[in-house]
Formats: C-alpha cells, structure tokens, sequence
C-alpha cells in the first residue's frame, strides 16, 4: 500500500474514534504518479467511507493550488512540506469552525498523512472545541 | 459460440468498469464524488464553506 494510501486509511480510524466530533473531511485526490491515470476508484473512495466526508478529483490540481496560495499569502512563505513538482500532496489542512476558504491560512496544516495522523486527530479535537467566535 | 463469449466479456468488462467508476460511486452517505474542472471548481468552495459550524479537513492524496 503506498504511503498516501496509508494516510487515507489513518484519517478513517480518526474519523472512526471521533464520531460525536462535528468534523467535515475534504478529501481531495489528485494525480501525482505515473498510475494516476484515472478518476480513483471505488475501492480508492472507500479508504475514507464516513458519511462526514466528501470526495474530489482535481486533475489540474485547482485545489491544492489554492492552498498554497493561502499559506504564501497569510504565512508569507511556502508550505513547509509536501511538494511534488510544485504541487501540494500527501498533506492535511485544519480549518477551525467559522472560517471561509480562502479568508484564512489553515491553522494547522502537515504531511505526510499518514505519519502526521496522531497530532492531527489532536488538532481536530482541539479546534472542535472551539467557538467560531474563536476562530473568526 | 464465439460470438456469445464475445458479448459475454463485453459485460463483464463493463461491469467492471462500472464498478470501479460508475457514478455515484462514494460510500454510502457520502456525496457522489465531483471531478472539478474550470467551470465547477468553485463548487468544492461552496460545500467547504457551507459546513462552517464544524471544523474541516482536506486532505490531498494521489489515488494509487
């Protein structure tokens, strides 16, 4: 299994250990290796099967773009991981409750996935706790 | 003879194929999975800021 697979099914037993949690998972695929060749599969959609979460396939890379973006625009620099011929992957982005996309930067965001899982279920956690007034 | 076997692996094939990327082909709950382009990418913006009460995670992954 590769290492983004293994990420994905980190993020699955999060999600399985935080049910009473209010969490929303964007999960966004995109091509980054020579296999990468189609829409993923259903057994690829089924590595994050909670109902919390909903799945994309950005071929052009928009979304990750878009990251980027924020963090060099509220950060002032690159991410500091997760590269791949200038497109982010293999990376989690935390949003607290109360953000709009492209207001803010992530409040947390790192990778590999599947190695960074623990502290981004404490992250979770953490800012689920929080109000939006909090995080406005 | 070979004709019917021809037609038989026609359907197999694409059954499988629908199987792997039929539509609506997320799990259960979940809603159909999007292929953003140009013209629907903003559609990712808009479902991310409509669940604003919770907090939000997106994850980028290559699918192999």
């Amino acid at each position: 299994m590769t290492k983004c697979l293994q990420g994905a099914s980190a993020v699955e037993r999060i999600l399985n250990q935080t049910h009473s949690v209010p969490v929303r998972v964007f999960v966004v695929w995109e091509p980054m290796l020579p296999t990468d060749w189609y829409l993923p599969t259903r057994p690829t959609l089924k590595r994050v099967s909670d109902s919390r979460a909903a799945q994309f396939w950005d071929k052009s890379h928009f979304i990750a773009t878009q990251l980027k973006q924020q963090v060099q625009q509220f950060h002032g620099n690159d991410p500091s991981c997760c590269q791949n011929g200038g497109h982010l992957w293999d990376i989690a982005a935390v949003y607290p409750p109360g953000v709009k996309w492209g207001e803010v930067s992530p409040a947390f965001d790192n990778g590999p996935v599947y190695r960074i899982a623990p502290t981004l279920e404490q992250e979770i956690s953490r800012m689920s706790t929080l109000k939006q007034s909090d995080s406005e | 003879m070979r004709q019917r076997r021809t037609l038989w692996l026609v359907i197999v094939i694409v059954a499988i194929g629908f199987y792997l990327w039929g539509s609506g082909s997320t799990p259960r709950g979940q809603p159909p999975r999007v292929s953003l382009n140009e013209t629907n990418v903003a559609q990712f913006q808009q479902t991310f800021n409509a669940a604003s009460s919770a907090t939000r995670v997106v994850l980028f992954l290559s699918p192999t």
